[in-house]
């Protein structure tokens, strides 16, 4: 199994930088793969790029760079969230959509993009802090809903997930038709995707997503000794109530962080946490690095793909997201079936 | 959720499919750039008048030719149309309502992006670029003056913004003249439709303030976008009806309207979008056909 780790994640690494390069050589204008490449060469390690146009220098460090690190760091946060939301609840259909945390987001960043211009507040920083604040509470509603006797079975959560889903849905709906001149905002945001997103919402993500990762990594031992039993987590003196909190917290704050720069992109974070799964077992110290690089390069691949098959014309992500992903998760389940555990 | 999306790309298509220019006004060698506030509150100020102009709006388009700017514009959407001269010329187009590119726009090395409103992310971006975005987004026919006259003096066309705002005054004056013959009881009272969706013009919008100028009354009495449901538009029974997307006219002739006697008599009006809707210097134009709609023959 440690090889085959090793071997995997070297894999991974490699692949996300194929990745990352090959997305940064796509794009709306024509951009000679050399001159890229000289440029991120001259940004990363300040080696001299000869004489290239600087107008193709702020394509590729100003909005290409940005981009694409962002589009990184969003499906790292959903894949991240999707780990931690199906182990905690030991459910192969959790994920921050189906269990409403990410509906939660949207209304909570959909209420700041509304009320706090009209009472003259700058919206940009707050927005992931509402977008938080709704995960919480969309999050702390789904726990209370679906718990019966002190468990959560899978059952009553999805159903609780799918009704606070639904009913945050409609809320973000009304408040649209009540938003008047915010509504080309909210409208433009809730369409989702990463266009026109530059260097401060990489800074504003990273805030959101490192503390919510080391948290998860610090915790994800406990984690594991958890989904063993919470009996036996409990003699080896796990705080199995307080891991349980600090993850689900740390998840929902991973999520907000993404949702609120991206809008809704479905399907990242059930998929990526079952490949990486199936391809190197149920622990989750290995799961949550290898879902981030998982996750990163998914996302990189479609939105790369959404912004380069009708170009000028940008697909939505999530479109792209949803047809690669269900045809691949697909062929890893019928390979890989008998091998799959949780 | 579905219509709110289709009422939005259709003000988009709306707002973008208008506009035009009077005759673009004799050269003649800029003065200083000054200082001018866009819709946001922001002061935007070129040190030198601009040289690379990117227009992402059909309005702002066609204001920019009636400034005599038009061999300064280096890119426009795919939705801009007038003047012709853009049909001849070699002029790159970044996108369109919902899918501008950055990159595009960037690559075209603006000294000043021009248009009425931005996502902010988008916004921000070019901003931080250090390229100048004027947004200025008219909601009555003042505004659309007001907006001919800053983007004048943001390029240091002051005295072609005063030419075009004098012209379009002149022709504003001469409407209103014959809208004071028109009697408080032969006041017509109007529908602007903007989709099969029944989604109207309400107060606020620029759309109502060219009724209200052509002599008209707006039957809708709130503000900004509204969606009728059918009874309402039923029970307002307004006397005409002015439309903009194609298709008004099947839409109108179902059955279930002929109750509305503008509808049987057939006072419902297509009106020409790149006129009526488009906050650009033809506006005038779009004014004179509602009267016409509205009051034929006066």
């Amino acid at each position: 199994m440690r090889g085959r780790r090793l071997f995997f994640f070297t894999a991974l690494l490699f692949l996300a930088v194929v990745v990352l390069i090959f997305a940064m050589a796509t794009g709306a204008v024509d951009i000679p793969f050399k001159t890229v490449l000289a440029v991120l060469l001259n940004r990363l390690f300040s080696i001299p790029a000869a004489n290239t146009d600087p107008t193709m220098e702020v394509i590729i460090a100003q909005i290409r760079l940005p981009r694409v690190i962002l589009g990184f760091f969003v499906g790292a946060s959903l894949a991240v969230a999707g780990v931690a939301f199906q182990g905690l609840l030991q459910n192969p259909l959790a994920d921050p959509y189906t269990i409403g945390v990410s509906s939660g987001a949207a209304l909570g960043a959909t209420a700041s993009m509304l009320l706090l211009p009209a009472a003259g507040i700058g919206s940009f920083y707050a927005v992931p802090l509402f977008g938080f604040a709704g995960a919480l509470i969309a999050l702390f509603t789904v726990y209370q809903l679906g718990r019966v006797g002190g468990r959560l079975p899978v059952v009553t959560v999805l159903l609780a997930g799918v009704v606070i889903s639904s009913f945050f849905s409609a809320l973000i709906s009304l408040s649209m038709i009540a938003a008047g001149e915010q509504m080309r905002n909210i409208f433009f945001w809730l369409v989702g995707g990463l266009g026109f997103k530059g260097w401060p919402y990489v800074t504003l993500i990273s805030l959101c997503f490192s503390p919510g990762l080391a948290l998860l990594l610090y915790k994800s031992r406990d984690l594991n000794l958890i989904l063993l039993g919470e009996e036996e987590a409990l003699s080896l003196g796990v705080e199995v109530e307080r891991t349980k909190k600090i993850v689900l917290v740390a998840a929902s704050l991973v999520t907000a962080g993404a949702v609120s720069i991206s809008g809704m992109i479905g399907f990242v974070g059930l998929i990526v946490p079952h490949a990486v799964r199936i391809l190197i077992g149920p622990d989750h110290r290995f799961l949550f690095p290898a879902s981030v690089l998982g996750g990163g390069i998914f996302l990189t691949i479609t939105d790369t793909f959404a912004r380069s098959v009708l170009a000028p014309v940008e697909l939505p992500v999530g479109i792209v997201t949803a047809f690669l992903g269900a045809p691949f998760f697909i062929f890893l389940l019928r390979r890989h079936r008998e091998k799959y555990r949780f | 959720m579905k219509k709110i999306i289709a009422v939005l790309i259709a003000l988009c298509v709306l707002v973008l499919l208008a506009a035009g220019c009077t005759a673009p006004s004799a050269e003649k060698p800029p003065s200083k750039p000054e200082a001018v506030q866009d819709s946001l509150g922001r002061t935007v100020f070129l040190e030198k008048p601009p040289e690379r102009i990117v227009s992402l709006m059909p309005s702002k388009t066609e204001k920019l030719f009636a400034l005599g700017l038009g061999d300064k514009i280096v890119g426009v959407t795919n939705m801009c149309d007038y003047p012709e001269e853009l049909k001849n010329r070699e002029i790159a187009r970044v996108g369109d309502a919902w899918n501008l590119s950055v990159e595009h726009i960037v690559a075209l090395q603006p000294d000043l992006v021009a248009a009425n409103w931005l996502p902010e992310g988008m916004d921000r971006q070019l901003a931080d670029l250090g390229i100048a975005v004027f947004l200025y987004d008219p909601a009555s026919v003042a505004e659309v003056l007001e907006g001919i006259s800053r983007l004048g003096k943001l390029t240091g066309r002051q005295e072609a913004a005063q030419q075009v705002v004098a012209q379009l005054k002149g022709e504003l004056d001469a409407i209103a003249g014959r809208v004071a013959k028109i009697g408080g009881a032969e006041k017509v009272r109007v529908l602007y439709l903007l989709d099969e969706f029944l989604w109207t013009a309400g107060k606020g919008t620029l759309q109502d303030d060219l009724l209200t100028l052509a002599g008209g009354i707006n039957v809708v009495e709130s503000g900004f976008w509204q969606q009728l449901n059918k009874e309402a538009f039923l029970a307002c029974n307004p006397d005409v009806i002015l439309y903009t997307f194609p298709g008004g006219a099947e839409f109108l002739a179902d059955p279930q309207w002929q109750v509305l006697p503008c509808v049987r008599e057939g006072r419902i009006y297509k009106l020409d979008e790149s006129l009526a809707s488009r906050p650009g210097p033809r506006i005038t134009q779009g004014l004179e056909q509602i009267f016409s709609f509205l009051y034929p023959g006066r």
